[in-house]
């Protein structure tokens, strides 16, 4: 919040398509998972009524930014959690899961609309090392590895 | 795993207009969902994500969250967000601002 204040940026919260659709009581999912048909068009509906909101914002000029949530299957933007043996009876797979370069769902469905919509914008996830617990942050050259290192990044990106 | 959830939630219309008010809050560990300003948006898109929007606070008001809703005389979409979870019987705490 202080580096999108500090870039003069306001912010429009987006809804989370994953407490609508699934509630809050979910495991840790995966993207083979939010892969669904019924969830994507959950997403497409929800992200063409979020880019309507939006154009008129780039109409006027505004520099439109999406920030996305590291590896997130639905949220990510760089990388997004992945295991396409994950299903029926629940396993532990480690706290450091399998990530691959491709966007969750959700952002997606987001880019899609308002490409449509005819929004221009910038994207970027938040790095995971300042949203999870260290043996959930994989070592990747994707993104930053150490808290500061990831702010730096936020705020080069943000023009903060 | 320690649960990193706020369990306590304010909505608000436009956080600038109550920035410490929504400051306080969030010092008190609140997290914060903000109304957009649908005004531009067409009454079908407006009252869809409002739709959405009372999803969400359904689920979290099911999962033992506090919500509670800021809101002033003039505050056309937490009015309807207000409508939206009355009609659905949802209790939650509205403080009135002048």
């Amino acid at each position: 919040m202080e580096i999108l204040e500090a870039a003069h940026y306001e912010l429009m919260q987006l809804p989370c398509p994953g407490t609508s659709f699934t509630g809050l009581a979910r495991w840790w999912f995966v993207y083979e998972q939010h892969d669904s048909v019924s969830y994507r068009r959950h997403c497409a509906k929800l992200a063409k009524a979020t880019a309507g909101l939006m154009r008129p914002l780039w109409d006027k000029g505004y520099d439109v930014v999406i920030i996305g949530l590291g590896i997130s299957p639905s949220c990510g933007v760089r990388m997004r959690q992945t295991n396409k043996a994950w299903r029926g009876r629940p396993f532990d797979i480690g706290d450091s899961a399998s990530v691959e370069e491709e966007k969750g769902v959700w952002i997606q469905e987001l880019e899609r609309a308002l490409k449509k919509e005819g929004v221009k914008f910038r994207m970027l996830d938040i790095p995971p090392v300042l949203l999870y617990p260290p043996g959930r942050v994989p070592q990747v050259a994707e993104y930053p590895s150490v808290e500061a290192e990831a702010w730096k990044e936020m705020r080069e990106f943000l023009g903060a | 795993m320690k649960d990193m959830r706020a369990k306590k939630l304010i909505v608000v219309q436009d956080r600038h207009m109550n920035e410490e008010l929504v400051k306080g809050y969030m010092l008190e560990g609140f997290g914060v969902i903000e109304v957009p300003d649908f005004s531009k948006a067409s009454k079908t898109s407006a009252d869809y994500l409002l739709t959405v929007m009372a999803d969400e606070i359904q689920e979290f008001l099911k999962d033992g969250e506090q919500v509670v809703v800021l809101q002033t005389k003039k505050d056309k979409w937490t009015h309807q967000l207000l409508s939206k979870l009355s009609r659905r019987k949802l209790g939650v705490a509205v403080q009135e601002l002048s």
